[in-house]
């Protein structure tokens, strides 16, 4: 086997599962331009500014130019939203009123060898930003080679134990079961963290409103601001990969793989500076929600829905009621289903009448109300009927632009539309099998 | 079932069997009442509650024996007919130790989902039953996200396959700490089914699987479960490197079992034809149906389950008595996982009275008690051979199996051998875990995995991981890692190849995987790609996806305008499209079906081994490496029933490339048979060549005991490396899984059964049980599309030129 393995390596090893499929490969990827098996000495240094605290790791902590005063003044000691996201996560009682002061969050992000996961991906870089006095500053840590992993996870995660409370973006998913893998790996303890993920926020508050809650969408479309020469997410990986892989004696392909490492170092750090940018913007959304909600564009129900779950239910009807007089359909929807509860009937049918009866949705509540509620089949038939109506013509509009074939015909919607049709028939006495559609 | 005494039954059904054709031969296996051992005494209360409610007061002997080497944490493998209580073998002492160690965790994996899912539910059964504190969970792709976390967290039992372990739990290892840190028992069921590429695949699994347990601190000992083969033993410390203990003394009773050889009947003398073994197998299940007998059906290929199936259910379509209330189903991979449970719980339950399968239902799925098996044509192995007639008469009683012979020249051997076809020792299981593309796959996702450190070795026994807890247990000298240099020299040549590729990257005394991707993505355990095309049926506008198939098999089958046959249903491809890994098909009913002619090139890499010129007096011969070229030209459209021709269309699909192995046979005009071809017109020995590769094909399996679909082959008239005429007989999977050199091992034996076998035929110019009627392959199959040129409009003057070619390279006169 060993001569085969060698003549593989003449003929340029052809891999069973790419046989046929050879994809065209990116430039820059094929043959390693690296002289063969470079010595491995650790590099001379890092990045100017960057101190070295053991063999292959470097830190730095940075003014970000983003400061309390600025945006909040006085309302800095506490986050009664970082207090209870964190009891509700954990399933704990709720928690005295004591809460958590922002100087004891973590703000952090990690930028890894791979955005697939799995064991064979390690982190490289970390920021933690945290709030001190006023000003928000960041503690950087990087390794710039596969030994140093040891230390650099010792030195991330003491830096996150100090201010244990972690504020991250999509971290429930990425960051933190990696930095977990990462000690497992190496033998590093790592203790049990609290934990925000502001992703799942995010995606309450704008994703009706904006679509997409990236981090980078977030800072244009609620923080109002773009990044310029940022280096693309998914690019990251492979410039560390080059980097780490760069010998020290070649000089020029140090230096650009160097700036390349500068700009991934800058991108990490405006990350963390917009996921505390942005957690205070919704700390202060929640701190006023019927003041802010409008301006920020904020999707009303869920945020009611927040502040329901934080027994604070009076802000809560407060801004369903804002919302419905603005005619939003969730609200109107969401208000209904709390006042039933309560047993509200007569805000429960000022509710329904505001509901719009030229959408599907609107004339669908209404039927379900007039029959349950009001036990009147009648009106209720006349709603089903015209959001049977509604929902063929929309059928109708699509199916111009869209494949032929109503896509609508057997849609969930339409099924129990035609369900409560044919009950409501039966209630009236009718036989259902005389209706428009039969 | 009957009404009737068994034997009553069944002499009236053979009387009838022997009305239609020709019985070559019956065999009954006399019933064997079972050997009993006392249930063991350290039996936990619960657990043994559990077996007193299951009914269960005493083992078989073999069970017994196999509690005793598990809880003393040896290794072993034993061998388990069909319904020999196999799953007992592990889960009693396995769930014995789970209840003592609170800590202990087992892994079974199982080669398909489907029998993960049925092995679950009676495990389920057996714990819950019983109310057992060990919780079992399935971890597939099938698994629902939602539960995976449980699983990985809180299962003492993962029931997972070979392919989910690759690419899903040793990968992420670290999120399976807890499982890891306590594994103590690997299960291998279905052992015998890991063999070629596969099984090199698994072993290399395995060999990670260990690496990674031991850097958890785990040891675990290993429970193999085989089918009888010749080499259950072999195979399994070939699979993981370490001794292995052996039961084989099976202690479970078996009813009473009929055999029955069926040749179908002659309808063209001259030329040697034979009805379809397909056709006659159809009609045999059909009048077994009819008869009230739960019947399973196993025929070659997909196609001709769907097609078997259809007709079975048109024969009898009859809306007065509701189809005689008789359902039978297809069932084949392909299919969606739903609708796999569906078919095998209506067989459990009765619903459905027959199914025709590929050999996707031979592994022990419980699909009950079934009556009688139908097999159409030779499964390719004696050990698939005794599975399949297995699958009737699983709870005992009195069953049959019938086996109808296709045209095929091994099927024809067994006819007239049938001594030799019941005493041959079943095949041997083969695996290769150095096959270099399979070991450099492993290497890399082991670094994936966990770095190497310089000088580590990967395989070989030497799977101790540097600092790893655990000495190695006293065994077999052969097991010690002390080839250790020489694993180490080999794993650091084939990390310095990932290297180049940039893989991985020596630094710190360590090999670290330095990519950002995540290589078992990208490695099938299962075939030489990947990508799987999914077909997704576009009738109407819609959009759903019904199924998936490999690329090769995409090109040959679902090109554009093919038809493609779903659960009965036939289908036209709009739209193959190779690089979205998508098909698309629409709803259509068609009076034939499509069959792609393929073309196959080859290209001479390397000779690493040549026959001397004294081994050349009657041929000469090569082992190397080859680059295989395939590709579907044009396609057939057969009329259905008749299979008449009703014309040819294009495919335009870039070919297939593969490097293998292959075996060269050489005929230089200084030896025997080269004298003779020279002397030949092109055309007549492209004829001799095409008869003569066709037959060794055909007749290789008996040797090497591997399936006839494992090996191609191709032929020269004058090959363009070697300059004189050439066959080639190459392994069909990259890199090669030992086939070739075997081969090359029993060439005398080979060229005189071929001889024989050509020799022994009553046909006149040849017939698809010997070289090829018209070379359409045997049985229907389209092989015919390997052979190229002048050839296949041979005829006249066809079969002497083979016959004297084989005669001079077997040294007969």
């Amino acid at each position: 086997m060993k001569g085969r393995l060698a003549r593989l390596k003449e003929m340029g090893l052809i891999k069973a599962s790419e046989i046929g499929s050879r994809p065209e490969k990116p430039e820059g990827q094929g043959k390693p331009v690296k002289s063969k098996r470079p010595v491995r000495e650790e590099k001379a240094g890092f990045l100017q500014g960057w101190e070295r605290i053991a063999p292959h790791t470097y830190t730095r902590t940075m003014e970000t130019g983003f400061s309390l005063d600025e945006n909040r003044g006085d309302c800095f000691e506490e986050s009664h939203f970082a207090n209870q996201r964190l009891r509700r996560k954990k399933g704990l009682q709720p928690l005295p009123l004591t809460a958590i002061p922002l100087s004891r969050l973590s703000f952090f992000d990690l930028e890894t060898t791979g955005l697939s996961g799995g064991a064979g991906t390690i982190a490289f870089l970390a920021a933690v930003g945290f709030f001190e006095g006023g000003s928000f500053l960041v503690t950087q840590v990087f390794v710039d080679d596969f030994p140093g992993e040891p230390a650099f996870l010792d030195f991330t995660v003491n830096l996150l134990a100090e201010r244990p409370y972690l504020v991250t973006y999509n971290g429930a998913a990425f960051d933190l079961p990696l930095l977990r893998t990462r000690c497992i790996m190496n033998a590093v303890p790592v203790p049990e963290f609290g934990h925000i993920d502001l992703l799942h926020m995010a995606r309450k508050f704008w994703r009706k409103t904006f679509g997409s809650c990236s981090l980078q969408a977030m800072e244009i479309a609620v923080l109002g601001e773009g990044r310029e020469d940022d280096v693309p997410g998914f690019l990251i990986p492979r410039l560390w990969l080059e980097y780490s892989g760069t010998a020290a004696a070649d000089a020029d392909a140090l230096e650009a793989s160097l700036a390349a490492m500068e700009k991934v170092a800058d991108h990490n750090l405006l990350d963390v500076r917009s996921l505390a940018r942005l957690f205070l913007r919704v700390e202060g959304i929640m701190k006023e929600p019927c003041v802010r909600w409008e301006s920020e564009r904020v999707y009303v129900p869920h945020l009611a829905m927040e502040l329901m779950a934080a027994d604070r239910s009076e802000e809560g009807y407060v801004l369903l009621e804002e919302g419905a007089a603005a005619g939003d359909h969730g609200a109107l929807k969401l208000l209904f289903r709390f006042y039933r509860k309560a047993g509200d009937i007569e805000a429960c049918g000022r509710v329904i009448a505001a509901m719009d009866e030229n959408s599907v949705e609107g004339c669908m509540e209404k039927a379900k109300f007039h029959e349950h509620v009001r036990k009147d089949p009648g009106t209720a038939l006349v709603y089903a009927e015209k959001a049977m109506d509604l929902l063929e013509a929309d059928a109708a509009q699509e199916t111009d632009v869209r494949n032929p074939g109503a896509l609508n015909r057997d849609s969930p919607e339409r099924e129990a539309l035609e369900k409560r049709r044919a009950r409501l028939m039966r209630k009236l006495g009718k036989s259902s099998g005389d209706g428009r559609r039969g | 079932m009957m009404k009737k005494p068994a034997t009553e039954f069944w002499d009236s059904f053979l009387a009838w069997l022997d009305e239609q054709g020709e019985v070559a031969w019956t065999r009954t296996l006399r019933q064997r009442s079972p050997k009993l051992a006392e249930l063991p005494t350290d039996l936990a209360p619960p657990l043994a509650a559990a077996l007193a409610a299951k009914g269960i007061s005493t083992l078989y002997t073999h069970q017994s024996e196999c509690y005793r080497i598990a809880r003393s944490g040896r290794n072993f493998v034993v061998v388990t007919p069909t319904a020999s209580g196999k799953t007992l073998c592990y889960n009693l002492p396995v769930v014995q130790t789970l209840l003592e160690d609170p800590t202990a965790r087992a892994l079974y994996l199982f080669p398909t989902k489907a029998l993960s899912q049925d092995q679950q539910a009676e495990l389920n059964e057996v714990a819950l039953g019983g109310a057992l504190p060990v919780k079992i969970q399935t971890y597939d792709g099938d698994t629902p996200s939602s539960l995976r976390t449980a699983a990985r967290t809180s299962g003492r039992i993962v029931i997972t396959n070979p392919d989910m372990l690759h690419a899903g739990i040793l990968p992420n290892h670290a999120k399976w700490i807890q499982f890891f840190s306590g594994l103590k028992y690997v299960v291998v069921d279905e052992t015998h089914s890991y063999r070629g590429v596969f099984g090199s695949h698994v072993g290399n699994v395995l060999r990670r699987l260990k690496r990674i347990a031991a850097f958890y601190g785990a040891q675990p000992s290993f429970i193999f479960c085989s089918a009888t083969i010749a080499n259950p033993r072999e195979l399994a410390e070939a699979l993981i490197e370490e001794p292995v203990e052996l039961v084989d003394d099976n202690g479970a009773g078996a009813g009473e079992k009929t055999i029955v050889f069926y040749n179908p009947p002659v309808i063209d003398p001259v030329q040697g034809m034979r009805k379809s073994s397909a056709t006659e197998s159809e009609r045999i299940a059909l009048e077994l149906l009819r008869r009230g007998v739960k019947t399973i059906l196993f025929a070659r290929s997909r196609l001709a389950v769907e097609l078997i199936a259809s007709n079975i259910n048109q024969s009898l379509e009859n809306p007065n008595n509701e189809n005689e209330r008789i359902k039978v189903s297809p069932y084949r991979s392909g299919l969606l996982p739903s609708e796999r449970r569906a078919i095998e719980k209506g067989l459990r339950e009765g619903s459905i009275n027959g199914v025709v399968s590929t050999n996707a239902l031979e592994l022990g799925i419980d699909i009950g008690g079934l009556d009688a098996s139908v097999m159409a044509g030779y499964p390719g192995s004696t050990a698939s051979f005794w599975q399949q007639a297995g699958r009737a008469g699983r709870r005992g009683g009195s069953s049959l199996a019938v086996f109808v012979a296709s045209a095929a020249p091994l099927d024809q051997y067994f006819a007239l051998h049938p001594e030799y076809f019941l005493a041959q020792s079943p095949e041997q299981a083969r695996v290769d875990l150095d096959n270099p593309f399979i070991f450099i796959d492993n290497v890399k996702c082991a670094a994936f995995e966990l770095p190497f450190a310089e000088g580590g070795a990967f395989g070989g026994g030497a799977d101790k991981v540097e600092g790893g807890e655990g000495e190695t247990e006293g065994g077999a000298d052969k097991f010690e890692p002390g080839e250790g240099s020489e694993r180490s020299e080999l794993t650091a040549e084939a990390l310095s190849l990932l290297e180049e590729e940039g893989a991985v990257r020596l630094t710190g005394g360590r090999w670290y995987w330095s990519d950002e991707g995540y290589p078992s993505e990208k490695i099938s355990l299962r075939s030489a790609t990947a990508d799987n095309i999914v077909i997704v049926d576009v009738t109407g506008g819609g959009s759903r996806a019904i199924g998936e198939m490999d690329r090769p098999s995409a090109k040959e089958l679902i090109f554009d305008n093919a038809v493609y046959i779903h659960l009965g249903t036939q289908f036209i491809v709009k739209k193959l499209d190779i690089a979205n890994r998508v098909c698309h098909v629409e709803r259509k009913d068609l009076d034939y079906w499509t069959d792609a002619v393929v073309k196959t090139d080859l290209e001479v890499l390397t000779e690493d081994e040549r026959s001397s010129p004294g081994q050349s007096m009657l041929f000469g011969y090569a082992v190397g490496d080859v680059l295989v070229r395939s590709q579907a030209e044009k396609f057939k459209k057969l009329r259905f029933h008749t299979r008449e021709n009703v014309g040819f269309g294009e495919i335009f699909l870039p070919p297939e490339e593969m490097q293998t192995r292959a075996l060269m046979l050489l005929f230089p005009k200084e030896s025997a048979a080269g004298s003779f071809l020279e002397r030949l017109d092109p055309a007549a020995a492209a004829a001799a060549l095409v008869g003569a590769a066709r037959l060794l094909k055909s007749l290789a399996p008996a040797f090497v005991l591997c399936d006839p679909r494992d090996i191609g082959v191709s032929e020269r008239v004058r090959d363009p490396h070697f300059s004189i005429p050439a066959i080639y007989l190459y392994d069909k999977y990259p890199g090669g899984t030992g086939l070739s050199e075997a081969l090359t091992g029993k060439l005398d034996g080979l060229m005189g059964a071929a001889y024989e076998r050509l020799h022994g035929c009553s046909c006149g110019a040849g017939c698809p049980s010997c070289i090829g009627a018209d070379l359409v392959g045997a049985d229907g199959s389209p092989q015919a599309g390997e052979i190229s040129g002048p050839a296949r409009r041979g005829g006249a003057g066809f079969k002497p030129l083979v016959g004297e070619l084989l005669a001079r390279c077997s040294g007969r006169p």
